[in-house]
């Protein structure tokens, strides 16, 4: 996960690059250490140092990470034929190695023969049982053959395992979310907020999920989860601002017909509190906006 | 990055009067669609031909079905943001009516897109590359036609060579879905100043 600070210090390396301010090299490893997916500019930029021999010398041993590198990126934007470049320049440097057959693999896999990228990982799996990527290649690709329920079978299996990869279960309430398996979404993410409490973006999530669910009871804690985000954001998150109003609205709504002891206390103060640091925030930064949402705000309350 | 996303109610438009045309909705014939959603999926490889739709002739749906006539405006914004998220399938909502010429005809007049998918098809896996939902005035939605691209047509010709401009200058960076709104509310979702 990439912070904020981080992200803009990226984009800026990125436009710096971009407009040929130079920093090619430094860019090349923030993107690395920080493990986003920029594909079309590491291919662009990446190349452009591998095919000018200068560049590529004064670069000493990282020569080769640079070629692993720029080979994934060219996969990711399909230029299989820059790839397999890069791949062979490797095959040359390291013959027999592991890490080029991964290599060699996710290029199968770029080319969608999946039944030899599968073989292919099972023979590397067979010296490597425990090889982390290798595993989530699998998912990956079982997820590319519109295969969700295999990719959850395979990642189920992985957390197991390896039960401490947030990413993982980041991933695995994804696809749950994305087959509408709610409840087993949750799931994923109450492990993920046990494992890091303070991390907002967790509560978030979590609570969207439990509002996408509905009901009582689960809007009740998706309001509580919105809070925790709202407290541990420093009120500086509109979702969650918004997710308090819409989770008021929801459970008014339900409450109608209920006994006055169902009745929902809370309520009241905290969808004003958070109805007034939404257009408070709006006044600020999107004046244009404001009436709109005194409206929509209006119109949530029954 | 990916993150979780409030569910289609937070986007409904009804209450957050996005278009003029807000009066179409009070009316209670229910066969009346007054809103669509699509959700694409574009895939580096795949480009954009086949989210290129062709153009349409006036006149009235056959089988008493209705067709649906997208504005340029509408179609180039739904092309471009699918276009800003490649590695993902996207969702928005078509805002349109009826024509006020032709029954048989839904004028689209404006899209407003968004990433998170939220599931209103339990289709099967393989998703199409284009599927086109419509709600009525009961409020359900219902996927239209097996393949939703021969029920959406162009209203004009030229949409397909504009489009292609605007990709070749990169336009779909300049794209903002709801999503970003709510990272930044300085970002308007409606892209007002997209095609100056």
């Amino acid at each position: 996960m990439v912070t904020k600070t981080e992200e803009t210090e990226l984009n800026q390396l990125e436009n710096q690059v971009e407009n040929g301010g130079g920093g090619v090299w430094e860019y090349l490893c923030l993107v690395r250490k920080l493990k986003v997916r920029r594909s079309e500019f590491v291919l662009k930029h990446g190349l452009s140092i591998l095919n000018d021999p200068g560049k590529r010398s004064s670069l000493g041993p990282d020569e080769w990470t640079l070629y692993e590198q720029v080979a994934i990126a060219a996969m990711d934007c399909q230029s299989l034929g820059a790839a397999q470049n890069c791949i062979k320049v490797l095959q040359k440097k390291f013959p027999e190695s592991k890490r080029v057959g991964k290599l060699e693999a996710l290029l199968l896999e770029a080319k969608g023969m999946w039944e030899e990228a599968e073989k292919a990982y099972s023979i590397l799996l067979e010296d490597n049982p425990l090889d982390q990527v290798i595993h989530k290649r699998k998912v990956a690709m079982a997820k590319a053959q519109g295969k969700p329920s295999l990719a959850i079978e395979h990642l189920n299996k992985y957390l197991e395992v390896f039960m401490a990869d947030h990413d993982a279960w980041r991933e695995l309430a994804e696809i749950y979310v994305s087959l509408q398996m709610y409840k087993q979404a949750a799931f994923c993410y109450e492990e993920l907020i046990l494992s890091q409490p303070t991390l907002p973006l967790y509560h978030l999530a979590y609570a969207e999920v439990l509002y996408t669910i509905g009901g009582h009871e689960n809007l009740i804690a998706a309001r509580k989860y919105y809070a925790s985000t709202i407290d541990l954001t420093g009120g500086k998150s509109t979702r969650a601002l918004f997710g308090i109003c819409l989770c008021g609205s929801a459970i008014a709504q339900l409450s109608k017909g209920r006994n006055k002891e169902d009745k929902d206390m809370a309520a009241p103060e905290l969808q004003s509190l958070a109805a007034t640091a939404l257009e408070k925030e709006y006044k600020q930064k999107a004046p244009a906006k404001l009436n709109l949402l005194s409206s929509a705000l209006r119109s949530l309350k029954l | 990055m990916n993150r979780g996303r409030p569910e289609p109610g937070l986007v409904d438009p009804d209450p957050l009067s996005l278009t003029n045309n807000n009066n179409n909705n009070k009316k209670s014939d229910l066969r009346l669609p007054t809103i669509s959603l699509f959700k694409s999926h574009l895939t580096p490889a795949s480009g954009t031909d086949s989210a290129s739709l062709r153009s349409s002739q006036m006149g009235t749906g056959t089988n008493g079905e209705l067709k649906y006539e997208i504005s340029q405006n509408a179609y180039i914004k739904l092309v471009l943001h699918s276009l800003r998220h490649k590695t993902a399938a996207v969702n928005g909502v078509l805002v349109g009516r009826i024509s006020p010429n032709d029954e048989g005809v839904v004028e689209i007049s404006d899209s407003l897109n968004n990433k998170k998918l939220e599931g209103l098809s339990k289709g099967k896996d393989r998703s199409p590359v284009m599927q086109l939902c419509v709600r009525d005035a009961s409020k359900n939605w219902r996927v239209v036609g097996a393949d939703g691209g021969s029920k959406l047509l162009l209203k004009e010709p030229s949409a397909n060579v504009v489009l292609s401009d605007y990709i070749s200058s990169e336009k779909w960076k300049e794209v903002i879905d709801f999503d970003d709104h709510l990272d930044d509310v300085t970002k308007d979702w409606l892209n007002p100043g997209l095609f100056n």
